[in-house]
């Protein structure tokens, strides 16, 4: 049985055919995109349907997320978001609440709304916003029901008694520490991972990471993806994620594939050795399914967050004077990376400051020059801060870029003033020059850092505009077209599975995003007030609830 | 002088910096080597490069391997948290912590990572320079910054942390017996420049390493009566700074001819002590003990007895 889709107007995100008005689909592959005329060859020789639900909107290749983290999100989606500027979910439009009275107000509320004795957790708090916190304010509103509240940046938190107490977190030994007021029942930085030990027994549960990664699906839906990047496995328990992940994500009911790249550190730690790492890595498509799958790709780490002002950055640094942070030494990135080379495995590498990029860089120079590769597709993750004569070396080399676009949305005008001052807070991911230089480029969100909405991600990238409503580098824009191919077609070829999905073309997989409006009609500016309708996967609709 | 629990309660921890190849792994091997019965938790980052005995070795999973003397390596594994969380679990079987940093760990950060974390307590911070590299790592483009951090951090008026308690900073040159005298001493004198007030120690060869760090000795002390709480008092009171640590279990009446005997736990450091009163079954056998056991550490050999 064949089903033909029609559309006011399908993009197809080929180049030789960019425009179609109907694709005809059997067993979840393409048979051919044209129009209800040229599809008849198909259609004589077999029964089929026309589904017209569609035809009075836009058809896209089905959105890819080259890299998110879900087990992260999952630790993450079960509290309640209380933050200062919008989040939209499938579930519920959070509302941005700006002032300390709301935040209050909005603790109270979620206090008498959650069921007696059942632990209450927040996510989203920023002083700036909300005014201080803390637990003699957080005993008043909860009073005996443990409660958390977690500051948006992630890196610190507040307990109140009850939760304290629960935790088994001792005043005698806490008090006094540095990173940590136990007045306050605030924990930062150190302090925190202090706190996250105490706190895994709940957020590491098995109920916890089930109810995340449920959200999770609904999340990767929501934003219109049918393809995303898991791109580390292992970031937090190899066994445990997969296991997760396959058992939640590799059911009938999810409406898209991810595609999983191991750590490389945690596949060394948990075999013995790097060289029992590669092997181990080389074995893992073994336990490939449908939905969650390995291939031969590699996740490395040069330097440290970017979110944390610890990307390491080459001279003249920040402006403080604080230094950055290596994730691996330099020596054993080197090293490592040139054991996954050899295999033949595709590295993929996180890097976020210029001297980050410049090690990965050099690191690739050396093994071009002692064993070279084509189509490598050692790629470049976050893209955070970098040199244009940098950019002009990952081309010679033949890298791709996937940069996380949303850095320079809401952290260009506070590093600007705190950080590294407003040249390079302005040219954090340089795309334009990937663009003018006709590197492969994707786009990601690193979800929960940033939502996961691919056509959000294409609107920064073509409007450069941050969060305080400044256009920053406008020369480092890119055009309507590439943003779109760095969502599709191309972040398709970042993951390797540009030969299934990313566009839609005779043999492809019949994964298609269903829009209200015309990309290429409402433009750059216009990406993100487009409706998502309904994403297909592998030719089944899943309609998404409009409100 | 009597204390809280609390402070006691805190395991000492030595935190070796250093760069790949400057001697970390092997100072740690020594001190393993020669632990003469103190119960080291190690906490290194790759353990396939410490060089232990199989015999040694009792029981091993991925994260941790337990000797058959006490100590216990753990695998930092990127995650320090988890590590440290696992050590303070097994906290009361243990006595010191070697904690060895990344070649390119900012010294400031771990140290706060340390003493931010209830239950630990920084005491010794060494730091290992290869003689033969230092002069290129600190210019290093990827490395120099953080080497130089960990040249300067050795001393603690650099470090830009308040003091409050005692740590010793100790710096040492290594290998070097493959450069020349006169490399040595241009190299010694340059050192200078990063830091003066940490104690140099003793240069040291590719070889052997840590025979000049402060040793640690292990005495174990029994008494098989109960002892009378005053006289027992007397005899902390008698005891020097060069004892680090004590733990360990004391049986005590009021008075000579109180026939009540009530079991504590004594935790000494450097000179501060508390008894935490404690059951007096005997947790293996359930029968009542009265046999004193303490295990002291000093740094000098000492021929104590109570």
């Amino acid at each position: 049985m064949i089903t033909v889709f029609t559309a006011k107007k399908i993009i197809t995100m080929t180049e030789a055919q960019p425009e179609a008005t109907a694709v005809a689909v059997r067993d979840g592959v393409i048979l051919e995109v044209g129009n209800l005329d040229t599809l008849k060859p198909w259609l004589e020789h077999d029964e089929h349907q026309i589904n017209t639900d569609y035809s009075e909107h836009i058809l896209m290749p089905g959105l890819i997320d080259p890299h998110l983290h879900p087990i992260m999100a999952a630790v993450l989606l079960p509290m309640q978001f209380i933050t200062a500027l919008e989040w939209k979910f499938p579930w519920e439009t959070v509302p941005g609440t700006a002032t300390p009275e709301q935040y209050l107000n909005k603790l109270r509320e979620c206090h008498e709304n959650t069921p007696e004795g059942e632990p209450f957790f927040t996510w989203g708090y920023h002083a700036n916003w909300h005014g201080d916190i803390g637990r003699t304010v957080m005993d008043e509103i909860f009073g005996d029901r443990p409660a958390v509240i977690w500051q948006r940046s992630f890196h610190e938190l507040y307990l109140n008694t009850a939760m304290m107490t629960f935790l088994g977190v001792e005043e005698e030994k806490v008090r006094g520490r540095p990173q940590i007021d136990y007045d306050q029942g605030h924990f930062y930085e150190n302090g925190l991972s202090y706190a996250i030990g105490k706190l895994n027994k709940i957020i590491m549960s098995d109920q916890w990471l089930g109810t995340g990664l449920d959200r999770l699906k609904k999340v990767v839906h929501f934003g219109g993806q049918t393809t995303v990047g898991d791109m580390a496995v292992g970031l937090f328990d190899f066994d445990l994620e997969q296991n997760a992940v396959k058992n939640i994500i590799d059911t009938p009911e999810t409406p898209f594939r991810v595609l999983g790249v191991a750590h490389a550190r945690v596949m060394s730690h948990i075999n013995g050795g790097h060289k029992q790492g590669v092997e181990f890595s080389k074995t893992l498509p073994e336990r490939n399914t449908n939905k969650f799958r390995f291939s031969n790709k590699i996740k490395l780490f040069t330097d440290g967050a970017f979110f944390s002002q610890l990307a390491m950055l080459k001279a003249p640094g920040y402006i403080d004077g604080h230094i950055g942070e290596w994730l691996m030494v330099p020596e054993d990135y080197e090293m490592v990376a040139r054991l996954y080379w050899q295999a033949g495995f595709e590295i993929h590498v996180h890097c976020t400051g210029d001297l980050g990029l410049e090690l990965a860089l050099d690191t690739l120079e050396k093994l071009q020059f002692e064993q070279p590769r084509f189509n490598h597709n050692y790629t470049i993750e976050h893209f955070g801060f970098s040199t244009p004569e940098q950019v002009k070396r990952i081309k010679l080399l033949g890298a791709n870029v996937s940069a996380n676009v949303y850095y320079l949305h809401e952290l260009s005008d506070s590093y600007g003033h705190n950080g590294v001052g407003f040249e390079r807070a302005s040219e954090m991911a340089r795309i334009g020059q990937c663009e003018r230089d006709d590197i492969l480029l994707s786009l990601h969100s690193d979800f929960p850092m940033a939502p996961a909405m691919p056509l959000n991600s294409a609107w920064v990238a073509c409007t450069r505009e941050n969060c305080a409503g400044n256009v920053v580098c406008p020369n480092e824009r890119v055009t309507l077209d590439t943003a779109l191919k760095a969502i599709t077609i191309n972040a398709a070829r970042i993951l390797g599975l540009e030969d299934e999905t990313g566009s839609i073309r005779a043999g492809k997989k019949a994964d298609f995003v269903v829009l209200d409006k015309d990309p290429y009609e409402v433009g750059g500016a216009g990406l993100k007030d487009i409706a998502i309708l309904a994403t297909v996967f592998e030719g089944e609709v899943f309609p998404i609830a409009q409100k | 002088m009597p204390n809280s629990a609390a402070d006691l309660d805190n395991l000492p921890v030595t935190l070796v910096t250093g760069y790949l190849g400057s001697g970390k792994t092997t100072f740690i091997n020594q001190r393993l080597k020669h632990a003469e019965g103190m119960r080291y938790a190690v906490l290194v980052n790759d353990f396939g490069e410490l060089n232990i005995d199989a015999e040694l070795i009792s029981t091993e999973t991925a994260n941790t391997i337990s000797l058959t003397n006490g100590c216990v390596c753990c695998s930092l594994a990127d995650d320090m948290n988890a590590a440290m969380e696992q050590v303070q679990q097994i906290s009361h079987q243990l006595d010191w912590v070697l904690f060895e940093a990344s070649g390119v760990a900012d010294p400031a950060r771990i140290r706060t990572g340390i003493e931010a974390r209830p239950g630990f307590e920084l005491k010794e911070f060494l730091t290992l320079v290869d003689a033969t590299r230092i002069k290129a790592l600190v210019n290093d483009k990827f490395v120099g910054q953080h080497i130089r951090r960990q040249l300067q951090m050795s001393a603690p008026a650099s470090s830009g942390v308040a003091d409050t308690k005692v740590v010793n900073y100790y710096t040492q040159l290594t290998k070097t017996d493959l450069i020349s005298e006169t490399e040595l001493a241009d190299t010694r004198a340059w050192l200078m420049k990063f830091n003066s007030t940490s104690k140099h120690v003793n240069d040291r060869g590719a070889s052997d390493l840590s025979s000049e760090l402060p040793q640690f000795f292990t005495r174990v002390i029994e008494h098989t009566s109960p002892i009378e709480r005053y006289k027992f008092e007397q005899w902390l009171s008698t005891l020097g700074q060069e004892i680090i640590r004590m733990k360990g279990f004391v049986y005590l009446t009021e008075s000579k001819t109180d026939i009540e005997v009530s079991a504590y736990l004594l935790q000494w450091v450097s000179g501060t002590w508390c008894l935490e009163p404690w059951p007096l079954l005997d947790e293996l056998t359930m029968k009542p003990s009265t046999k004193t056991q303490l295990v002291l550490i000093s740094t000098t050999a000492l021929d104590i007895e109570l």
